[in-house]
């Protein structure tokens, strides 16, 4: 008789072990499974929620440090205030960013986007702008912020949604002489797509924007999210709706000096804020990139904020997954180890007619083993049912417990980037409910595990039966 | 040639305390040997030796003129020996014919006729029979595996006297009729009479004993 006969047989007799032992492992894999799937789920959140918020690094001359920061002298100044001369001074760094190690940046994998920007405050010719909520320094009446980029696209306002463009192209790397405004500030000045704004460069002489003229011609329209809440002190120049941007070209020309050739300062977006130490150490090796003039500042807050409570009910679960599988393990041992104790009769006879040791266990083995596939099936039904209550229950819980503490994990996470210029809210990808199901996946995970648990619980068991000395089969059996 | 030959064996489970000494015996092929002996006299012990479940301290076991451990006790366990108990000799989740095919080389369903098993007997459960019946089924498997010999050890101790005759009888059958060497220990003189060779361990020494 075959060994699979023999505890096909043991199995389909001895029904009353039989419904024991799949009642019970039933239930075991029913918690194994359903922790499997709440990890499972709580991983797959965190991913997205690293997604989501991404991480954020920059990088800007080392004012400091860098020997390549010059401090000029411009022009003697006569305060008519306090009746006082003071030395005026520009301070650059003759070492920027070019829009080449923008591009090279944003190749380094797990780098989403690279946003630079020069800012000159400028007046355009006629443009009528939105009042501020607060009096600007009579100097900047008229002015506003014109930013010089490579291409809209990457630039945080618009890579955060706070602006978005509703009308037209973006501008890209290869554009010269174009702009993007503010769908408010073209109404208010009848501008529209393929009109052009005009600007002087500025005169280092005259100290103004006298020079050159300069006409950029408008090739989109933004509309922002949000604008400054009701009572939020705000310039003119520092309106949303007030906002120019142009090409590098362009702003280079406003700028009118040869100092200002590339960008003193980029913003970093990267998809995964796990990986912020490889992608740094990457962008570091980047050829091309004279570090000395350049320092990093990380800033992982908002992932650290938001990720510590799942990461918290992460290490829970695999926790408790892991005494559940290490208590199962000596349930199901003790059990069957006072059942083998039961069967010594058995094991007799068996090793009189010869059935060898190892064949004996096998069989122990093989009728678990068949229960265990059955209640295992059994158990996809019964943890998906489980998990689908408990573990958005707990999932939940450790998002709205946390929040409600410390209040900082919804608007650490919604408020992806805090700064005066962004206002918008971005909603958790958790709050449209959390899947917890348990997959085939996870069932054939589950039965490697369940297969080892069982093995080492027959192994422990069969002690008695290894121990076994063939001379005492005659006085146990009489 | 003989069997299964003792030859000057000698058994201590402690040191100094021999249960066997220096035991010699000739078991042949178609004889039903009895040993006898009182309780605590070493029946059993040599009954193991003998089944290759233990090793002689002193001497040795032959089978077919070969010393038994030569091949492996396993080896002498498993092609030549059958061993049937005083009880608990079956597979309770086995119906009687399944414990007869558990090690069966030969066909069950006859053997188990021609011992006195109904056909509806050899399908019941095992434990629906009766004492003298889980025997007979004990037996069958025995004869059923092929083995050359039979161990028994105290086979009719839990039986009553008219079963344990025709338990007897059927031991007798084995010997004569099957060809087996079939060795019976037990301390009952009517399964004793019973044998062709009759054998007795007194103070650690096997003597053949007329009856
Ligand atoms: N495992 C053992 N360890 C020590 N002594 C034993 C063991 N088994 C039996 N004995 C002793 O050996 C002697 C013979 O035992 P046994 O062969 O079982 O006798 P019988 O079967 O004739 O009643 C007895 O005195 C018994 O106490
Ligand atoms: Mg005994």
């Amino acid at each position: 008789m075959s060994i699979f006969k023999r505890a096909f047989l043991y199995v389909t007799r001895k029904r009353g072990k039989t419904i024991l032992l799949f009642t019970i492992l039933l239930i075991m894999a029913t918690f194994v499974l359903t922790g499997l799937s709440i990890w499972k789920a709580s991983e797959t959140v965190q991913f997205d929620l690293r997604q989501s918020l991404g991480g954020k690094f920059d990088v800007f001359v080392d004012w400091n440090n860098s020997p390549y920061v010059v401090k000029e002298t411009v022009k003697e100044e006569y305060d008519e205030d306090t009746k006082k001369t003071s030395n005026g001074f520009i301070m650059y760094s003759t070492v920027q960013f070019t829009p080449e190690n923008i591009a090279a940046i944003k190749d380094v994998s797990g780098v989403k986007y690279c946003s630079a920007r020069q800012d000159n405050l400028l007046p355009f010719e006629g443009l009528s702008l939105f009042p501020g909520t607060i009096s600007t320094d009579a100097k900047y009446q008229g002015y506003t912020k014109a930013l010089g980029v490579c291409n809209t696209e990457d630039d945080e306002l618009f890579i955060t949604g706070t602006l978005t463009l509703t009308e037209g192209r973006h501008v890209s790397a290869d554009d010269t002489h174009v702009a993007i405004i503010s769908q408010d500030l073209a109404e208010r000045n009848e501008l529209k797509i393929g009109d052009y704004l005009t600007a002087h460069c500025y005169s280092i002489e005259d100290q103004g924007f006298t020079g050159q003229k300069i006409k950029v011609q408008i090739i989109g329209l933004f509309t922002p999210n949000a604008v400054e809440q009701f009572g939020e002190t705000v310039t003119t120049y520092d309106k949303i709706q007030n906002r120019v941007f142009v090409d590098l070209q362009s702003s280079k020309e406003f700028d009118g000096g040869e100092i200002n050739y590339g960008f003193s300062a980029l913003h970093v977006t990267i998809a995964d804020p796990q990986d912020m130490a490889r992608v740094l150490a990457e962008v570091k090796a980047l050829p091309g990139i004279d570090w000395k003039a350049f320092t990093v500042e990380v800033d992982n807050e908002t992932y650290e904020n938001a990720a510590a409570p799942l990461a918290a009910l992460n290490e829970l679960v695999v926790t408790l997954l892991v005494v559940i599988i290490g208590v199962s393990a000596i349930i199901l041992a003790l059990i069957l180890t006072l059942w083998t104790k039961t069967r010594i009769h058995e094991i007799g006879v068996f090793l009189s007619v010869g059935i060898r040791k190892p064949a004996i266990i096998g069989q122990y083995l093989i009728e678990v083993l068949l229960i265990a596939v059955l209640a295992f099936g059994l158990s996809y039904f019964t943890s998906n049912a489980i998990a689908g209550q408990i573990g958005n229950q707990l999932l939940e819980q450790s998002m709205q417990t946390e929040s409600e503490d410390d209040n900082n994990l919804v608007t650490a996470a919604a408020a992806v980037d805090v700064d005066a210029d962004n206002l918008i809210q971005k909603p958790l990808p958790t709050e449209d409910g959390i899947q917890v199901s348990v997959g085939l996946d996870n069932l054939a995970q589950f039965y490697l595990i369940g297969l080892a648990i069982i093995t080492v619980a027959v192994s422990a068991s069969s002690i008695t039966v290894m121990r076994l000395n063939p001379r005492e089969i005659l006085s146990k059996m009489s | 040639m003989p069997t299964l030959e003792v030859k000057n064996v000698s058994y201590a489970y402690e040191r100094g305390k021999a249960v066997l000494q220096n035991v010699c015996a000739e078991l042949a092929t178609g004889k039903l040997y009895a040993i006898l002996g009182l309780s605590g006299s070493g029946k059993t012990t040599l009954l193991s030796l003998l089944g290759g479940l233990d090793v002689p301290t002193q001497g040795s076991v032959l089978f077919d003129g070969e010393d038994i451990s030569a091949k492996g006790l396993e080896h002498h366990r498993r092609n030549h020996i059958s061993l049937i108990f005083q009880s608990y000799n079956l597979i309770d989740y086995m119906t009687p014919i399944e414990n007869v095919r558990l090690t069966a080389k030969l066909d069950a369903a006859p053997i188990l006729e021609r011992l006195g098993l109904t056909k509806d007997e050899t399908h019941r459960n095992v434990l629906e029979l009766s004492g003298g019946q889980q025997q007979r089924v004990a037996i069958a498997r025995a004869l059923a595996s092929d083995a050359p010999v039979i161990l028994a050890d105290e086979p009719t101790g839990n039986l009553d006297t008219d079963t344990a005759d025709e338990i007897t009888a059927i031991l007798k059958e084995s010997a004569h009729a099957f060809g087996k060497c079939v060795i019976v220990v037990t301390h009952d003189r009517e399964v004793a009479k019973q044998a062709d060779v009759v054998l007795e361990i007194k103070r650690g020494h096997l003597k053949e004993k007329e009856m």
